[in-house]
């Protein structure tokens, strides 16, 4: 098996199917927040879906469901400022959920088991009639608020043509217990693979890590949809350390060991019967399945 | 018509119209796998059943893989069935997403070594008389031939003797079934499976 092979073997191996439990209990989480926040606020704020699932770079290992729930510039059902907006939904959110904050983001956690459910509901209220930039409230800092634009945000990663690389860094991340934010990882990964998403799965890896090994005092992230938003707190002293750390030891166990020790071993069964059962739900999909013919004896 | 298919492209050739490239099987934003292909428009009509070839080189060029080996073309479904099920054709696009996405999907099946999921039809006129069979259910020789011939004439009369052997008229036994099937599976075709149960002196094949 090529490194290639290898590495895409991986990935599948950490793609959730869409018949797959978490992706089901998403979703439904998904539609009990929906109700949920209907009652309470009426149907004029929308829940979307953001984060790894609309970018396109989920992995099993390491999934959540972002959903933003912005009010409209106008609306004042949920509050006056965007703190109480946040405040307000939170507290709707504890009528059936046991709730956590978590930056600008309600996380949502069993409401008496120890369980955390994977699901972010992010408050907001668009600046304007456009329904593209939003404030947020940064819950844990000490700004009154925050201004993003999810679609930009999905958009720029979702598009940038190397979601799979990003998909095995968050990989790596996760793994190595890394403290890095995904977002900070994912506009390293799409800033210095720019013009590159032709090269292959490892050498796009080897490149963001030799980046990180030689050049990290030097990377510096701007967000896409505001580039006044100061994001030099996500690479931190500490964690450009940590990246550049564990990026040097990540090239020398590539050199030592392969592939494989970085990623372990992929279960291949594991892999080919994900593989398989997606293959039978798109072969039987259609209402009348077909079934193929040969016109030789 | 090609939006979900970026990745394809098309190109005119002798009054050709042909549809080519990297044809994706995706589930959502999973990428699965994905095919080399070309499909060639049919040119009868609109909504008739393209020509599709994979000439990526991974489906082998084998009956048992279902590809029809004088040519290379992919037999992505028994045309009977086809016009059976789909009795006002598909569009293109309809065609790319639904049994050619089904059957490219079966094929990377096979490939892993598992069975075609919906089944296949056998080979040549094997295939299209269990269609027939399936259809008409009845493997009787003499009542199968007789429905047959039903559905490969230009006309039929309910006060006709049905000829399963009833004794019934037409009417009032297969009549009803006759005309649905009628509805659906082009004349042409059903003489055509007719001509090759002749030809063939299959009689004892029926049986």
């Amino acid at each position: 098996m090529t490194d290639q092979d290898y590495l895409r073997k991986v990935l599948e191996g950490q793609t959730l199917s869409d018949d797959s439990k978490e992706l089901k209990d998403l979703e439904k989480h998904k539609k009990d927040v929906e109700r949920l926040l209907k009652r309470k606020f009426g149907s004029g704020p929308q829940l979307r879906e953001g984060g790894s699932k609309a970018k396109g770079t989920m992995i099993l290992e390491a999934y959540d469901l972002d959903l933003p729930y912005y009010f409209a510039h106008e609306d004042e059902s949920g509050g006056e400022t965007i703190k109480e907006i946040y405040e307000k939904v939170e507290k709707a959110l504890q009528e059936e959920y046991r709730t956590a904050s978590k930056g600008v983001a309600v996380r949502l956690l069993d409401a008496e088991k120890d369980t955390d459910f994977h699901v972010d509901v992010i408050p907001g209220r668009f600046i304007d009639g456009k329904q593209g930039d939003a404030f947020l409230y940064p819950s844990s800092t000490d700004k009154e608020r925050l201004q993003t634009n999810l679609t930009i945000h999905v958009e720029h990663v979702r598009d940038s043509g190397v979601v799979d690389a990003i998909r095995l860094l968050k990989l790596w991340k996760v793994r190595r217990a890394i403290g890095v934010k995904t977002f900070a990882l994912e506009l390293l990964t799409i800033d210095i693979l720019d013009g590159k998403a032709n090269l292959t799965l490892p050498n796009q890896l080897k490149r963001v890590w030799t980046e990180f090994r030689d050049n990290m005092d030097t990377l510096n992230i701007t967000d896409p949809a505001n580039s006044n938003n100061d994001l030099s707190e996500m690479l931190n002293d500490r964690v450009r350390k940590q990246l550049q750390d564990q990026a040097r030891q990540t090239l020398e166990t590539i050199e030592d060991g392969g592939w494989v020790a970085v990623f372990g071993e992929v279960d291949e069964d594991a892999a080919k019967a994900v593989k398989i059962e997606a293959l039978r739900r798109i072969a039987t999909s259609s209402p009348a399945p077909a079934k193929p013919w040969s016109r030789g004896a | 018509m090609l939006s979900r298919h970026p990745a394809l492209t098309f190109k005119e050739v002798d009054g050709r119209v042909i549809v080519y490239g990297v044809f994706e099987i995706r589930e959502g934003k999973v990428l699965h796998d994905k095919l080399v292909i070309e499909v060639e428009l049919a040119r009868d009509s609109a909504r008739g059943i393209p020509v599709v070839r994979e000439t990526g080189g991974r489906i082998p060029r084998t009956a048992d893989r279902h590809v029809n080996t004088e040519d290379g073309s992919l037999c992505v479904v028994l045309p009977d069935a086809y016009w059976y099920h789909h009795t006002r054709g598909l569009t293109f696009a309809d065609f790319l997403d639904g049994p050619l996405r089904a059957h490219l999907a079966g094929q990377l099946l096979v490939e892993l070594g598992e069975p075609w999921p919906a089944g296949e039809w056998g080979h040549g006129i094997n295939g299209i008389l269990e269609f027939y069979f399936e259809v008409l259910r009845t493997k009787e020789p003499k009542p199968f031939v007789g429905l047959l011939g039903l559905l490969a004439r230009p006309e039929v009369k309910g006060h006709w003797a049905c000829p399963c052997g009833s004794g019934e008229l037409l009417r009032k036994c297969h009549g009803p079934r006759i005309l649905h099937l009628r509805a659906r599976i082009p004349q042409k075709l059903a003489k055509r499976a007719l001509d090759l149960l002749r030809s063939a002196s299959t009689t004892n094949a029926v049986a």
